[in-house]
């Protein structure tokens, strides 16, 4: 894909990449590099870094009601902005209102010059993505979990189907851990490193730039008149997150990874102010098999020395 | 009449005794303030009331609410507990005959009212949600505490367009095994161009398609009371719902209208915050609200005939947005100099008109998508602005509710478009469930508003 083309920004993992990208835009999912920490008490600084990043040359930016804090930073852009409604419930209902929302998305992608597609072109442009993520997947295993995170988050800001993850580092010898929680930003993705470090491995990155928010995949065979519908249900049933009501598929998404991988430990993420993951700590801490430690993202800096000391001594347990 | 009076609880002790002496009619739920105190309500000690029996009837009604619900649970009556909606949910429930509705989310006054001796922030701590969320998790800990209320029969929560603190919250709940009907309500959004459009209570539009979504979301919840009420909740019951619903908000419109626009204030700020609340459930007794609201707006209509106030009439008016976790705080406003003159306690959507000119259940939906928390910020200090401007607001507080999701941009928004439209000195306050060493500066910052309200005047 050429990186001539506008891009659209967006932090979600539920705005389909390959939606943007058939309607003629580049699709650049923003990992903030902006680290400042929260501005206003209670903003969420994940919220306040991808406003920030709206700014950078794209030429709109989607945000998304998973949340409150997202939901009220969409009013803060200056530039074209478009608030994208998801469903919390599961049911064909919220199908049917995702579904009229990417109509929706589609129509003012339209009007910022976009082009109209025709089906052929979406469903060449879903083989291009579902494919693209099939290579991600299947590098899985021969990456290390900080070069696959990586590989991933490179992945989906160039919004680039050739994209190929690379051949290596390999994954180390360390005690498998999982991530879970908010998507990892910044600074902030120093803690791959501090993982490998404290002598870990982390082997299931439940976290929104993880493997928990790639959707599933095609069905090849497919062939129906609505493409539309099956990015919808494949992006809708794999909204594995903490903000459906409610979210037991989390929990069993989590269930079924931590025994598959053998995981020993986990890193409980969360950004400072963000309700919607604290307030599943207490029920992780309490369900989970496996030892939970609690990092708040601050969104400065200065909270990698907590950070650091948060995963030695988790490790130091499972050890 | 003789000049209205705040009061404290002993001393409407000594004026029960007088009106109960000359014959005061009480309800059965009737009696003095002080044994509310002594139930453990302890914050009632220190609070200033107003001196009306209406005032003394009100607030007998909102603290006996628990009795009533458990006597209505005892009777067989059907108990819906609804979450987060402010409004919508109990129109429906209370269509039915023999059902009701109340809010565990009113549990967020109960570390006020009893002073934190209730335990249940220090329940919801243990549960992880800590005092970085909304006092409202106090509902967490009403729910397992087993004696605030009954057990509901069914639990609804809306969400969606809905503060993050309050969806964890009920999640956490939900987590905990308390079964919850969870019910979408998407963020509203202005119609796109050839979309058609309808008109919400309130003054906002909406996309039908959304009217229609939250229609059919609303009909799902009313098959579920259906099938456990073992009634049909048609549309000529719910429109009879919806007319009985009106008759409250219609009174409620009045007393705001009356005590907003009066010369000298006819009713305290506290007893028209309490008031107000009312419109959310009718505090599980809806006939008995409508009997409450009638009474306080005879004494506020016999008080502004008298040229009469609680308060001097040179008191700066103050354009009140959002609820306070401590009741204190709405007498402090007073003894600072201020009055309210209007106000935002997030649930304009349950004091408009329901539209009874549409289909029921449509109404309805239109009524919860007009919901200000529903809508953008922008939208939602629109309607602040035209309402201070109308009613001569001479200043604005904005009261954050701690650790809620919409404050931290919410409030800025507001007082940004305030400053920007009408020049009015904004003041932010933030109120914990219990004040006490804040009220210092809370007092410092809220003089300093009426000081400057009052320099204006000069200009």
């Amino acid at each position: 894909m050429s990186e001539d083309r506008p891009s659209i920004a967006y932090a979600s993992p539920y705005v389909p990449a390959e939606w943007i990208a058939a309607h003629g835009f580049r699709p650049a999912r923003v990992t903030p590099e902006d680290t400042r920490g929260p501005g206003a008490t209670g903003a969420c600084p994940f919220s306040e870094a991808f406003v920030a990043a709206t700014g950078n040359g794209h030429r709109a930016s989607v945000f998304t009601t998973t949340c409150d804090q997202m939901r009220r930073a969409s009013e803060e852009p200056a530039g074209d902005t478009f608030l994208l409604n998801m469903p919390h419930t599961e049911s064909a209902a919220s199908l049917g209102l995702y579904v009229d929302e990417l109509r929706r998305l589609g129509r003012f992608l339209e009007r910022l010059g976009g082009t109209s597609p025709a089906i052929e072109e979406i469903r060449r442009t879903m083989r291009a993505f579902d494919e693209a993520r099939r290579r991600l997947l299947d590098a899985r295993g021969r990456l290390s979990g900080r070069a696959w995170a990586d590989a991933v988050v490179e992945f989906l800001s160039a919004g680039d189907p050739g994209f190929t993850a690379p051949e290596g580092p390999r994954p180390g010898r360390g005690v498998p851990i999982a991530l879970v929680g908010v998507p990892l930003w910044g600074a902030h993705r120093e803690l791959y490193r501090l993982v490998e470090e404290a002598g870990g491995e982390v082997v299931l990155d439940g976290t929104k730039t993880g493997e928990r928010g790639l959707p599933a995949p095609y069905d090849r065979r497919s062939s129906g008149d609505d493409p539309l519908l099956e990015i919808a249900a494949a992006h809708h049933g794999s909204m594995v997150d903490a903000f459906r009501r409610p979210n037991h598929r989390l929990y069993q998404w989590l269930d079924h990874g931590l025994r598959r991988r053998e995981v020993r430990g986990i890193v409980f993420l969360r950004c400072a102010w963000c309700d919607l993951w604290h307030g599943e700590l207490g029920r992780l801490t309490d369900w989970s098999p496996v030892p939970v430690v609690d990092v708040d993202l601050s969104g400065d800096r200065g909270g990698l020395a907590r950070m650091e000391t948060r995963v030695q001594a988790l490790l130091d347990v499972i050890r | 009449m003789s000049t209205p009076k705040l009061l404290s609880v002993a001393q409407w002790d000594e004026r029960y005794a007088e009106l109960v002496a000359a014959g005061l009619r009480q309800p059965a739920y009737g009696g003095p303030l002080s044994r509310h105190v002594t139930d453990g309500d302890t914050r009632l000690g220190k609070l200033r009331f107003d001196d009306s029996p209406a005032a003394l009837r009100l607030w007998n009604l909102l603290l006996t609410e628990e009795e009533r619900l458990f006597a209505a649970k005892a009777r067989g009556t059907t108990i819906v507990g609804t979450m987060k909606d402010l409004g919508t949910v109990p129109v429906l429930a209370y269509s039915l005959e023999n059902c009701l509705a109340f809010y565990p989310d009113g549990a967020w006054w109960i570390p006020c009212v009893m002073e934190l001796s209730a335990g249940l922030l220090a329940a919801a701590d243990r549960l992880g949600i800590d005092d970085s969320f909304c006092p409202v998790r106090a509902m967490l800990g009403a729910f397992l505490a087993e004696g605030h209320f009954p057990d509901p029969d069914l639990v609804t929560c809306s969400v969606g367009a809905t503060c993050d603190d309050f969806s964890a919250i009920a999640q956490r709940l939900n987590g905990l095994g308390v079964p919850v009907l969870w019910w979408e309500i998407p963020a509203r959004r202005s119609p796109e161009p050839g979309e058609e459009a309808v008109a919400l209570p309130g003054g906002v539009v909406a996309p039908h398609a959304q009217v229609r979504f939250v229609e059919s979301e609303l009909r799902r919840v009313a098959a579920h009371l259906e099938e456990l009420h073992g009634e049909p909740l048609t549309g000529e019951r719910l429109a009879a719902g919806i007319r009985a619903a009106n008759e409250i908000r219609e009174l409620l419109r009045e007393l705001r209208e009356e005590c907003f626009t009066a010369a000298k204030a006819p009713l305290p700020a506290l007893e028209l915050l309490v008031a107000e609340m009312l419109a959310i459930h009718y505090c599980s007794d809806r006939d008995e609200t409508r009997a409450v609201l009638v009474e306080l707006l005879e004494v506020v209509r016999g008080r502004i005939a008298a040229n009469e106030g609680v308060l001097a009439e040179d008191a700066v008016r103050v354009f009140w947005v959002n609820p306070v976790a401590d009741l204190r705080a709405m007498n402090v406003l007073e003894e600072c100099g201020g009055r309210v003159c209007g106000t935002d306690y997030l649930f304009a959507h349950a004091i408009d008109a329901i539209p009874e000119d549409a289909p029921p259940f449509e109404a309805l939906a239109r009524t919860a998508l007009a919901d200000p928390m529903v809508g953008s910020s922008a939208e939602r200090a629109a309607r602040v602005v035209a309402e201070a401007r109308e009613l001569g607001a001479e200043a604005v507080i904005v009261s954050r509710i701690p650790g809620a999701s919409h404050c931290a941009r919410e409030g800025a928004a507001i007082g940004e478009r305030v400053l920007e439209e009408l020049g009015l000195p904004v003041v932010t306050i933030e109120v914990p469930p219990l004040a006490d060493s804040l009220l210092p500066t809370l007092r410092t910052r809220i003089e300093a508003l009426v000081e400057a309200a009052r320099a204006r005047r000069c200009r």
